[in-house]
């Protein structure tokens, strides 16, 4: 997982959720979708490999 | 052949044949029930394939839908990028919804012949138009920003990052 796709993933829930939450919520959202995507990934590539290997 | 998945072990089988012979002589070659997906087609008709096939099936149609999904923000990126520089608009959402719509737009008159592809060009503008404000010569010029901003993300993205995806909404990338 490159440092690059987890800020994409940030950048774009953080633009998605600023405007309609506020700049704190938005911040909030691109938090938990930047850990979401840093530990479900393995958990995706460990039950789900043909599915992790599309996401990642 | 679906990938892996041979359409071979694919079996008809009729249940009201109390003998359990299947309908279609076609092969089984894994004949237990753990390692077949069966699915419901009547009340008289099943369809059994393996399980694989299922897998491979929705894995197919996940990856189909994650690539889109990809394809579609980086057009709305791509918009969002040329609305901000040339209208100075800072709507992300705003910017994908018009990908979204534009490349419908295109969808729709883009198969006219001769004369398809600059109508659709030029529904395409007209949709950045409707989208944002200051005219049709802001809106081309955005189309044209948006174009060349695509340009320059695919190539990173697929260059740099070896990632093989498209942008959804921007016609010609």
């Amino acid at each position: 997982m490159s440092f690059t796709k987890l800020l994409g993933v940030a950048w774009t829930a953080w633009k998605f959720a600023a405007k309609r939450l506020g700049p704190i919520g938005g911040l909030v959202v691109a938090a938990v979708a930047a850990v979401g995507y840093v530990y479900l990934g393995p958990r995706l590539a460990e039950n789900h490999p043909a599915l992790a290997k599309i996401i990642r | 052949m679906i990938g892996d998945c041979s359409v071979s072990y694919i079996t008809v089988w009729d249940t009201d044949n109390p003998s359990g012979m299947f309908a279609t002589s076609t092969t089984i070659e894994h004949s237990d029930n753990e390692s077949q997906y069966q699915s419901h087609m009547s009340d008289r008709y099943f369809i059994a394939f393996p399980r694989s096939c299922t897998i491979m099936a929705v894995t197919g149609l996940v990856g189909s839908v994650v690539a889109f999904v990809i394809a579609l923000l980086i057009g709305g990126l791509a918009i969002y990028i040329s609305a901000r520089v040339v209208s100075d608009i800072d709507d992300y959402s705003h910017a994908v919804v018009t990908a979204f719509v534009g490349a419908i737009a295109w969808a729709l008159t883009a198969w006219i012949p001769l004369i398809g592809p600059v109508i659709a060009l030029i529904v395409w503008i007209g949709v950045i138009n409707w989208r944002y404000p200051g005219g049709w010569g802001k809106a081309a010029i955005i189309g044209l920003a948006a174009w060349v901003s695509a340009l320059v993300i695919l190539f990173v993205v697929n260059s740099i990052l070896g990632l093989g995806i498209g942008a959804f909404g921007i016609p010609g990338v």
